[in-house]
């Protein structure tokens, strides 16, 4: 009898509806630019909600309070700059703020169909630069296997699934980032 | 397998290696220890769904970029996938994982900007599906499953449309190979952002070849019951004595079979995530020959006339729903299969049957980690030919209209088997919730009752002889406890 009504207990408390976690107020502000590269075109666009929402919350939960940059907001000459750190350090000194920076940048591609489910694998560059100085930016580079159900679904949805991942990954990094810049 | 490891070493020690690497794959692994007498499956097949009625499974695959594909660019791009997959591990089946049971399923290299703008084109396996009923693990629109050729698979934002052709005798024949053509296309449409329609078609085509044995031949004079018994030259002999040498010669011939699948896929539209519904229609291609002795000699009988009028019709349909997003899923899926074979109006078969079955799983969710799964399903297969199935642990082997018969062609006593399960248990979920989400590590029980006695594999002496050393024994209900894992990487 006893265990049933700890079972229930749990069960009810997992059922309470959940709040998104909130910044606390002296939480360490992070500008955050993440965009895809479609495999197509090779055009620039934002990522998925689902996807920036992921890594927002994670930073949120580690002590961040998290701006996010549109992609339309990029200056025109980002372009040139072929490294992923120089592009991180172009867009931050555009940006003007002396916060952490973090450019996640992604693009997915399909692999295989494989045993029911479609498998792809979706390729992330993410850099956090901080203090306008390219000698304090980390670069991490990872692939993350992902599987849709359906054959419709196709980058948008990769990248959103691969979601929770990246943003794990990611604030990690900026972790590293914060101490590094701390510790210079 | 020797031959897989030359492969791999040779692509090892080619300069082409310069390219990236990387690895993906299936497996899903159990232990479901049987305290009846069972195989460790609740039941026979996955028409009664895919849960607890399949066994392991590995698929390991590879794919190495030669020329990596750049996003936006027109420069060419290559790559080489390999796949070698089986349903045997160690410890976990009869098979014990041993590298017999596998085999390289896929290989195939893709080359894009080539020729054609966004143009895929594909030389090796070409297997291809729009889709999947995951409750059964069945794909009906699968296309081009037993090809090896060329494809070139075109893919826009709404339309995709792919055309293949090549070379499915080794598939289909093995050993007794003749060149069987094997063309056929593939056309998916978005009209909207929320539905999906898809067509494909596969034509297979085994010419006549005079004076190769394992072309099409028909051999004459045969009726499908003599064939059946393995009784063909007996009973020409009798009919023609001392001329057995005189048996009728096979008579070249060409054989044509085909399939068309459709495809309409829908969803995104309150609680229904997506809805896919399949059809196909298949006229089955003709087996090659069986052999015969009589009298110290070996006849080859042929069989294309005899085996050329096999249809079948499948339809199914899967529906996701989000009842309480992340707390309540549910998936709930239908199939209908109806096999005919007009050749053959005597004897009950797999190609003679009608089945249909539901399957409806819930999935609910006490944290993003932990789940609680419930699944049942409900199940009819039909025979055309009469009985096939032993509902009784008395019922004979073999029968005629419920008769004893020891020539008889039927087998027990009811042509119709109903199942009916029942899973349950406890999920763990590490990426969080979603009935395919996977890795699955699972705790279920399950339950099945079947009309037929001892419906599940097992190593039963299911002989009514008196000196049957073991006995027999009537079960219908049959449980099942499973520990098991899958993953998708």
């Amino acid at each position: 009898m006893r265990s049933l009504f700890i079972s229930m207990m749990a069960l009810l408390m997992a059922c309470a509806p959940k709040t998104a976690p909130q910044a606390a107020a002296n939480a360490t502000p992070v500008t955050l630019a993440m965009s895809h590269v479609e495999m197509d075109s090779g055009r620039v666009v934002q990522v998925p909600e689902r996807m920036a929402d992921h890594l927002t919350r994670a930073l949120t939960k580690n002590g961040y309070q998290s701006t996010l940059l549109a992609v339309e907001d990029y200056p025109g000459e980002l372009q040139a700059r072929t490294k992923a750190p120089h592009r991180a350090l172009f867009l931050a000194k555009a940006r003007g703020s002396n916060t952490l920076f973090v450019l996640v940048e992604a693009k997915a591609l399909f692999y295989s169909q494989l045993r029911g489910q479609n498998r792809w694998v979706v390729s992330v560059e993410a850099t956090a630069v901080s203090d306008h100085s390219i000698e304090n930016a980390i670069v991490e580079r990872f692939e993350v296997p992902v599987f849709l159900r359906y054959n419709h679904e196709r980058e948008p949805e990769a990248l959103a699934t691969a979601g929770p991942t990246i943003a794990q990954r990611v604030s990690r990094m900026v972790q590293d980032a914060r101490a590094l810049a701390e510790g210079s | 397998m020797n031959r897989l490891l030359i492969l791999g070493l040779c692509l090892a020690a080619s300069p082409a290696m310069a390219g990236e690497e990387d690895v993906g794959g299936y497996l899903r692994v159990m232990t479901r220890p049987d305290f009846q007498g069972g195989d460790g499956r609740l039941g026979y097949w996955n028409l009664y769904g895919r849960l607890l009625n399949e066994g392991p499974f590995v698929a390991l695959e590879s794919r190495l970029h030669l020329l990596r594909q750049e996003p936006g660019s027109d420069e060419v791009w290559t790559r080489i996938h390999g796949r070698i997959e089986g349903g045997s591990v160690g410890n976990a089946d009869m098979g014990n994982g041993n590298l017999s049971n596998m085999r390289l399923s896929q290989l195939y290299v893709q080359a894009g900007n080539v020729v054609l703008p966004d143009v895929t084109w594909q030389v090796g396996t070409l297997q291809t599906w729009m889709g999947d009923l995951g409750l059964y693990d069945m794909r009906p629109s699968t296309l081009f499953d037993d090809t090896v050729g060329l494809s070139g698979h075109w893919q826009k934002d709404k339309v995709d449309l792919l055309i293949g052709f090549g070379d499915a005798g080794y598939a289909r024949k093995g050993m007794r190979y003749n060149t069987i053509f094997s063309g056929g296309a593939n056309l998916r449409v978005r009209p909207i952002r929320r539905m999906e329609l898809g067509l494909g078609t596969q034509i297979w085509h085994e010419p006549k070849v005079v004076g190769n044995r394992f072309a099409p031949h028909s051999t004459p004079d045969v009726s499908y019951e003599d064939m059946l018994r393995g009784e063909s030259v007996q009973n020409w002999s009798v009919a023609n004595p001392d001329q057995t040498q005189n048996f009728p010669d096979p008579v070249p011939g060409q054989a044509t079979s085909w399939a068309v699948v459709g495809y309409v896929g829908f969803g995104d539209v309150g609680p229904l995530v997506w809805n896919s519904l399949f059809v196909r229609v298949q006229r089955s291609h003709p087996d090659s020959f069986t052999t015969e002795s009589f009298d110290g000699e070996v006849f080859d009988i042929y069989l294309n006339d005899l085996t050329d009028e096999r249809n079948v019709v499948l339809i199914g349909d899967e529906m996701n729903l989000r009842l309480i997003p992340d707390k309540l899923d549910m998936s709930v899926a239908g199939l209908y299969g109806r096999h005919t074979d007009a050749d053959n109006t005597i004897a009950p078969s797999d190609h003679n049957r009608t089945y249909y079955s539901t399957v409806t799983r819930l999935q609910a969710y006490a944290t993003p980690q932990i789940h609680f799964l419930l699944e049942g399903s409900l199940a009819q297969e039909i025979s055309h030919n009469g009985n096939q199935y032993r509902n009784q642990v008395d019922s004979v082997f073999q029968n005629t209209d419920g008769v004893v018969d020891s020539r008889g062609l039927e087998i027990g006593d009811s042509d119709t088997r109903t199942t009916v399960q029942g899973k349950g248990g406890v999920v763990l979920n590490p990426l969080g919730p979603g009935i395919y989400v996977r890795p699955s590590l699972r705790l279920l029980y399950g339950v099945q009752w079947s009309s037929q006695n001892n419906a599940f594999g097992n190593s039963f002496v299911e002989s009514l002889d008196q000196y049957n050393e073991f006995g027999n024994v009537e079960r219908h209900l049959h449980h099942v406890l499973a520990l098991e894992t899958e993953v998708w990487f």
